[in-house]
């Protein structure tokens, strides 16, 4: 067995139909991750994308990383971990996927230093878990928007204790 | 010494401790009326009490017990008669039958499987993965939200990997129940503050 985090987006549960519902897009594989005898547990952050550890086979969790939309923080689990031997590579996606996340580059920037070899996994995933927002549909376009009022993230810390 | 201001202990019973609030053993009664109110979601049509038990006006519906708000913490437990139609349970409503719904839904899909859901303006989130349940026809399922924990019960067992975090909804809210289909039914209806 093995763990990693991963940033996973949410996906529409009923298309077409009300009362609409989303979850997380890790829940795809769920059978699967409970066939390893794993679990995951996830935080719901900006851009309608989660924080998710998974505790699952290391084949479960290539397949994992995969799947669209679904970026893996290579080679650490422990928030307490330095970043420093991540490539510049494997650094940008990070980064790019924060900022598709809706994090302004600026505000990236005043966070997190360029030179990652200081730069801790929980300074990366608490920065990510920075904030929420309220959901709410539009039913024109049945379309399911996340651009309400700023809501309470579930800590990372509370994520990384329920998965071991 | 100064003394600390910790909060007391106070011990929760094992679930459920809510007491009993509706047997639904009266006249039929289309809608339910009295001590309930529909709908919870916007979308959802209402309840009625039909044979005794609770159902829904349409192919489906949903409906609050109107008598007070409960909690923050509270719990909600109720007898499922069918398992082979999927039924709902809401804790901490607020503004219930309004677009601006908030609050949690347990979703009882069926026999194996079990969702918790946190609404937000009448949008469903689903909290972490499906839950693996096993229950037959009249058992006894319910859920409790105490703080930032949400956690559900078939028969008083919590079920593996069963409970979630969110601290979105900390309030008192309504408490109430759903049904997906036509069909559907619950049965003694028990609710609380904790």
């Amino acid at each position: 067995m093995a763990l990693a985090w991963f940033i996973c987006p949410y996906k529409r549960a009923n298309p077409g139909e009300t009362p609409p519902s989303r979850h997380c897009a890790m829940n795809d594989f769920t059978a699967t991750i409970r066939a390893d005898g794993g679990d995951w547990s996830e935080t719901e952050v900006l851009g309608d994308h989660a924080l998710v550890k998974v505790r699952a086979s290391a084949a479960t969790l290539t397949a994992i990383n995969a799947a669209a939309g679904f970026v893996r923080v290579p080679g650490h689990v422990d928030l307490n971990d330095t970043l420093g031997d991540l490539t510049a590579g494997q650094r940008q996606a990070i980064l790019d996927k924060l900022l598709a996340l809706g994090y302004p580059q600026a505000e990236i920037d005043a966070a997190l230093p360029a030179n990652w070899a200081a730069v801790t996994l929980g300074q990366v995933l608490r920065f990510a878990a920075r904030r929420r927002l309220k959901p709410r549909y539009d039913q024109n376009t049945d379309t399911i928007l996340l651009d309400g009022d700023v809501q309470p993230v579930r800590p990372v810390e509370s994520v990384a204790a329920a998965v071991q | 010494m100064q003394l600390g201001t910790r909060r007391p202990y106070v011990y929760i019973g094992a679930f459920p401790t809510a007491p009993l609030l509706d047997d639904f053993n009266r006249a039929d009664a289309n809608p339910a009326g009295g001590n309930w109110s529909s709908p919870v979601a916007v979308s959802s049509d209402g309840v009625r009490v039909v044979s005794n038990q609770l159902g829904p006006t349409g192919l489906g519906g949903s409906g609050y017990w109107n008598v007070q708000t409960f909690g923050p913490d509270q719990e909600v437990r109720a007898k499922w008669p069918s398992v082979g139609l999927a039924q709902h349970q809401y804790l901490r409503i607020v503004q219930p039958g309004v677009g601006t719904v908030d609050g949690y839904k347990i979703f009882w899909l069926g026999s194996i499987t079990a969702q918790i859901k946190r609404l937000d303006d009448g949008v469903e989130t689903q909290l972490g993965a499906d839950i693996t349940i096993s229950a037959a026809d009249n058992d006894l399922v319910g859920a409790r939200v105490i703080g930032t924990t949400i956690s559900i019960y078939v028969n008083g067992v919590p079920p593996a990997s069963s409970t979630r975090t969110d601290s979105t909804y900390t309030g008192a809210g309504y408490i109430g129940l759903g049904l997906a289909s036509g069909s559907g039914r619950w049965d003694d209806f028990r609710a609380g503050t904790l």
